[in-house]
């Protein structure tokens, strides 16, 4: 049943941030896809923070479906959160990196050493799995590219480690093979929780091939653009970004819980990350219209939004053992282990909703 | 004449005098009462030569004839010497020709001073010789092609006749023969013939005296290896001349015209004997009529240069003889016709008396019009209509939209053209519809088709009065006859006519179905080639899921062609029983058949492009395709939008009575079905659930649109499926209201992922008596997808290769209502007797134990898929 046509039925996925209720409501959606075929349709993957993880996880993982889904269910299982605190528990470690925290949000402390943050110790524990070994362009699937995205804290662009290679608009392409552990660990350095990572590289700029050294500081992805569509987006011009493709279709896995009622937090870093997640929401809102016109405009042929938090009544057609919106929204954006349930929970929704969108306005996919 | 727009051009020369510094100067102003002719100095120094372009010195004059009607006409000019006699786009040896189209590229507005800027670009460019070669120099000269001496109009192709080599060179002249037929004055070159074959035709016993109720005439043709030159002569002298030149002597072309005299003599002869009238009166007053040609008129042909490509192709010239010249002729061949031992000396003395007056006389050069294909461009050449050219077209309808598509059938070069409609003309039609008062009453195919056969002299349509469904589509009919079918009749039935013709067709051609809005502002066209799996029925089908999911720029037509609810303020345009019809003006129509029609032909020109070998279309790519477009009051921000679809998977169903289409949509469904089955339960599990689409009984034909999975309180073993209820009758109700009815419940799938696709003993049992949800027909399909071992594992893994097994029937429905565990539930399976083990359910849970009496328990918690291989073995 593959048509002569599936060449032009190429796909970009986008696999937003949220920590571990991310990755796995973008596993479930990676079920679907792949139940469906569509995942070997994909030919453009692009991930922030918690999805960054998981499009690391697909695309230098390995080669088979099921065993992609055992690791990344281990994972979440088990969580990273504990690795992580007993990596930066370390002596040596923990002296450096005490204020890890407070230092992504107080300029003048950038410069710290390599090697001393809590970051560094997500780095390091990504990079004792299989697919955080590897560099950026060792994609383990023929024809997928994939793209991590973090943030430059002192341009305030993205900073883009891509299969066909990896830059930061105003400084130029990176002349490296970046690990992909750096490349996930920057993208999900989510700044409430984890310091910015630090990497210096050689750029070249695109206009004069120029090139010269400079020191990156990043953040989580999720602080430019939380949803990884961006690089994707049709209409970008090639003068300004290394990532440009052609792709008629996006699918885009959103685990934003959308707006929701809390209370207001009273101390500086629940502020902190309230105010961001406000941010993102708006962000968010003005990317999904952005996909919308895109598709009013013909200029995608079209798209599968799976969103999280989107109203259960809004589904086109109803799913008889749907997992609510309310069992699920206000799981955690952390990378603490996951129970059974919560993972069955959060990657079932991702699953029936990529399901039924597919079905419903893109049927062709998968034919 | 009006003197202010030569005023105009005079103050304008003279300001561009005063302000060039001595570039242009005005040497005099000749005055004359066609307008003043303005001798003008112009520094042309600083032109580049190059090779091939004409000399042109440090300062010439130029001879501007300026007409009364400047600016609005334009201006002409002449050099004062024939230098540049004999190069491109130089007239009577003088004459400057500056534009090739006037229209566009004279602007009233720039003046003298855009004039004489075109002189010097031309300069120019005739230095560099880089003046665009084409073959407009040698057209006769229109002053000299009078109507009043006749129109030739040129429909074959001298082709390989012509006696020069592709580049023009060759010595020899050649003589052919045009047989023509002349309506008039006008005069058709029919054919290409040479002496034996024109004299065969004339003196046989049933000669080809009459084409078309007109006489036949002959023309001697002479085709010479050399160009004119830049001009044709005003002279017969100087023609004679040339002729002799270029190898064609005087004598000869005496005999030549003589010979071909002496055959219209006779022709006449025999055209006054058989029919006076159409005979028709003679071009020339003459004293003795009855031995008189109709007329004697001669063609010659010469090489000529083409703006495209290189190989020389005729030029065709012809001129008439006046009634002396042919009155010379005509006796100088009747003198030759007798034995010219006896007349040798007459003979002689006539011929001197013809070479006499060839000295003399004036040409009277025929307007000639080319027909050539080797010399014409097609106006719409390369454009999506040049597919029709030379097709078998069928066009069902002759009102709004198939008046229309018929005429642009018939321009743009069908073969053969058929149409059909069973309606009359009726006074209202004609704000709308291209007929007459005249046609009123009459059959609108029999109107339609006496116009249209009136637009080709080679194209008679054929009109096909009367029932389209039973006169053309009956089921068995062969549509080999076609090439293309259009349905422009909006009409239901014939749709559906179409739609079953098709099921058994063996040739199945090209469709296009068309319909327009109720508004006459939106239309909607469908192509079915060859390799789709359905007519225009299924396409409309196809295009209410498409519209109904919501897609961008198709919700409006969702609205007008398939609305909630049937539009009940039907038009009535006359009082009685006239079919209902919709508010629209012939602009809009007109519009909207065109658009319609254009993008039909826009998706069959591409479509042919991808034809393999043998001619034939693909299998495995598109073979639906349908575009909506909008005039612009009804643009949505869309103009036209276009969809395609790749045929479905077709099968008979077991008893034979339907056909059934599963469309690649279903089969993707089914796929990752049977897949997330294999992923979360274990491969051998069978699964299943509700097909989504339509049964027509009229047609005999089942869609199969989509297909679900398993409801979440299904039992699904190696064995079983049981497909539950839960959520059903709101998925079948979410569908229906989605597609406007479109799609609804038909029936079950499941699989059968261990063996072939051959119902089980309780599927058996399941069909006697299956319940679905609502809301569809008293049938149930049944459908089981199998195969087992390698090739259903590479069908579900990856897709490759076709689905291994099915198995269709169609199954009566209870009528019952649709409750848990009703027997007769898909599979027939009540819970009471599913045979006791260990199930799966839908909802991707762990598995459950039944035991006899339908006690349903669950198992203790552990990985399913470990407990699942304990069961049955570790398959892998």
């Amino acid at each position: 049943m593959t048509s002569p046509t599936a060449s032009k039925l190429a796909v970009g996925l986008a696999l937003s941030g949220g920590g571990f209720r991310a990755t796995a409501f973008g596993l479930g959606a990676l079920r679907a896809l792949h139940d469906r075929g569509v995942l070997d349709q994909v030919r453009v993957v692009s991930g922030i923070s918690g999805g960054s993880l998981l499009t690391a996880m697909w695309a230098y993982g390995p080669k088979s479906f099921d065993e992609f889904d055992a690791s990344v269910t281990d994972l979440l299982r088990s969580g990273l959160q504990r690795e992580l605190i007993g990596r930066a528990l370390r002596p040596g470690r923990l002296a450096r990196g005490l204020s890890g925290t407070a230092g992504a949000v107080l300029p003048g402390r950038f410069h710290r050493t390599q090697a001393s943050t809590r970051t560094e110790a997500l780095v390091s524990a990504i990079r004792a799995h299989d697919f955080g070994s590897k560099t950026m362009t060792d994609v383990t699937h023929s024809g997928l590219e994939a793209i991590v995205s973090a943030t430059d804290l002192a341009s305030g662009n993205a900073v883009r480690f891509g299969s066909m290679g990896s830059a930061c608009s105003p400084y130029g392409v990176i002349d490296a093979d970046v690990p992909v552990a750096d490349a996930v660990a920057a993208s999900a350095a989510f700044p409430a929780i984890l310091p910015q990572l630090t990497r210096t590289y050689t750029f070249t700029q695109q206009n004069d091939q120029s090139q010269h050294t400079r020191t990156v500081l990043m953040t989580d992805g999720g602080v430019y653009d939380n949803l990884g569509l961006s690089p994707l987006l049709p209409g970008r011009s090639k003068k300004f970004t290394h990532h440009v493709y052609d792709l008629p279709y996006l699918i885009a896995v959103d685990a934003g819980a959308g707006r929701t009622t809390s209370q207001p937090p009273d101390f500086v870093f629940g502020r902190m990350k309230r105010t961001l997640e406000i941010a993102h929401t708006r962000a968010q809102d003005g990317t999904r219209a952005r996909i919308h016109e895109s598709r009013e405009a013909g200029v995608l042929k079209g798209h599968v939004y799976a969103y999280l938090g989107m109203q259960d009544r809004n589904l086109p057609v109803p799913v008889a053992d749907l997992v609510t919106r309310d069992r699920v929204y206000n799981y955690p954006t952390d990378f603490k282990a996951m129970s059974a349930e919560d993972l069955g929970a959060v990657a079932g929704r991702g699953e029936q909703l990529t399901r039924v969108l597919l079905s419903s306005y893109c049927p062709e996919l998968g034919t | 004449m009006t003197d202010s727009g030569v005023s105009l051009a005079r103050r304008q020369l003279r300001d561009l005098e005063a302000t060039s510094d001595g570039a242009i100067q005005i040497i005099n102003e000749v005055p004359s009462s066609a307008g003043p002719t303005f001798i003008v100095d112009l520094d042309t120094s600083g032109i580049a030569h190059e090779p091939g372009g004409i000399r042109i010195r440090d300062r010439e004059w130029f001879e501007i004839w300026v007409p009364p009607g400047f600016p609005f006409d334009v201006p002409s000019v002449r050099s004062n010497h024939r230098r540049w006699l004999r190069t491109p786009h130089v007239h009577y040896g003088r004459t400057l020709c500056l534009y090739a189209a006037t229209s566009v590229e004279w602007n009233p507005s720039d003046g003298m001073r855009g004039y004489l800027h075109r002189l010097t670009e031309w300069l120019e460019h005739a230095a560099a010789g880089t003046l665009d070669p084409d073959d407009a120099p040698l057209h006769p000269p229109v002053v000299y092609a009078d109507l009043q001496n006749g129109r030739l109009i040129v429909h074959p192709d001298l082709g390989d006749r012509a006696p020069w080599a592709p580049d023009g060179s060759g010595t020899d002249p050649k003589t052919t023969y045009a047989w023509c037929v002349a309506n008039g004055k006008r005069v058709d070159v029919l054919e290409w013939v040479d002496l034996e074959t024109a004299k065969d035709r004339v003196w046989d016993k049933d000669p080809a005296l009459f084409h078309d109720g007109h006489p036949s005439v002959l023309m001697p043709a002479v085709m010479i290896c050399d160009e004119f030159g830049f001009e044709f002569p005003r002279k017969a002298k100087e023609l004679s001349e040339g002729l002799t030149e270029s190898g064609y002597g005087k004598d000869q072309l005496l005999a030549d015209i003589a010979t071909a005299t002496v055959i219209n003599v006779e022709l006449r002869k025999k055209q006054l004997t058989a029919d006076a009238t159409a005979a028709g009166p003679l071009w020339d007053d003459v004293d003795d009529p009855e031995n008189h040609p109709l007329l004697t008129a001669m063609v010659v042909a010469t090489p000529s240069r083409r703006p495209d490509g290189t190989k020389r192709l005729a030029h065709i010239a012809a001129w008439k003889f006046d009634a002396l010249g042919s009155r010379i002729t005509t006796l100088f061949s009747d003198v030759r016709e007798r034995d010219e031992k006896f007349f040798g000396d007459l003979t002689e003395s006539v011929g001197e008396l013809a070479f006499d007056w060839f000295d003399w006389a004036k040409l009277q050069w025929m307007r000639v019009m080319e027909n050539r294909p080797e010399v014409t461009r097609r106006r719409d050449a390369g454009t999506p209509a040049s597919w029709l050219a030379d097709k078998r077209v069928l066009v069902l309808g002759a009102g709004a939209l198939g008046g229309p598509i018929a005429e642009a059938c018939v321009r743009a070069g069908v073969r053969e053209l058929t149409v059909a409609d069973h309606g009359i003309v009726n006074p209202g039609i004609l704000v709308r519809q291209y007929f007459t008062d005249d046609d009123i009453g009459q059959a609108k195919v029999t109107a339609l088709a006496r116009r249209l056969s009136a637009i080709r002299s080679d194209l008679d349509v054929i009109p096909v009065p009367g029932n389209v469904r039973t006169e053309l589509f009956a089921p068995g009919q062969n549509l080999a006859a076609y090439d293309l079918v259009i349905d422009a009749t909006a009409d239901a039935s014939v749709r559906a006519a179409i739609e079953l013709a098709r099921v058994s067709a063996t040739h199945r051609p090209p469709l296009v179905t068309m319909v327009i809005g109720h508004e006459a502002d939106r239309g909607l066209v469908a192509v079915n080639l060859p390799t789709s799996s359905g007519a225009g029925l299924d396409a409309f089908r196809k295009v209410a899921l498409h519209a109904g999911s919501g897609a961008p720029g198709w919700r409006d037509i969702m609205d007008e062609f398939f609305p909630k609810t049937a539009r009940t303020e039907l038009f009535f345009p006359e009082p009685g029983c006239s079919d209902p019809t919709f508010v629209g003006s012939l602009a809009q129509t007109t519009a909207l058949a065109g658009m319609l029609l254009h993008e039909a032909l826009t998706t069959l020109r591409t479509a042919e492009a991808t034809k393999n070998q043998a001619g034939t279309y693909p299998t495995d790519g598109p073979s639906l395709f349908a575009s909506a477009v909008r005039l612009g009051n009804a643009s949505t921000g869309h103009g036209t939008v276009r969809e395609q679809w790749h045929p479905d998977l077709v099968r008979s169903d077991l008893t034979g009575a339907y056909e059934v289409r599963i469309s690649q949509e279903a089969l993707a469904e089914i796929r990752a079905e049977v897949r997330r089955g294999s992923r979360i339960r274990d491969p051998r599990i069978e699964t299943g659930g509700m097909l989504l689409g339509a049964f027509d009984d009229a047609t005999g034909i089942v869609n199969i649109d989509r297909a679900s999975g398993p409801p979440p309180d299904s039992y699904l073993s190696e064995v079983h499926f049981q497909h539950g209820i839960k959520g059903t009758q709101e998925r079948v109700d979410a569908e229906l209201r989605r597609s406007r009815s479109t799609t609804g419940f038909v029936g079950f799938w499941h699989s059968h992922p261990n063996s072939q696709a051959t119902p089980s003993k309780t599927d058996e049992q399941g069909m006697a008596l299956v319940v679905g949800p609502d809301g569809s027909s008293q049938r149930a399909l049944m459908m089981i997808v199998g195969g087992g071992g390698q090739p259903w594992a590479d069908w579900r893994d990856t897709g490759n290769g076709p689905l291994p097994s099915t198995y269709l029937r169609v199954v009566p429905r209870s009528a019952g209502p649709v409750v848990a565990g009703h027997r007769g539930y898909v599979g027939g399976l009540d819970l009471q007797l599913l045979p006791p083990g260990t199930y799966f359910r839908g909802d991707g849970g762990p598995p459950v134990q039944v035991l006899a009496g339908g006690v349903v328990r669950a198992q203790p918690a552990t990985s399913h898929r470990s407990l699942w291989a304990r069961f049955f073995g570790d398959h892998e």
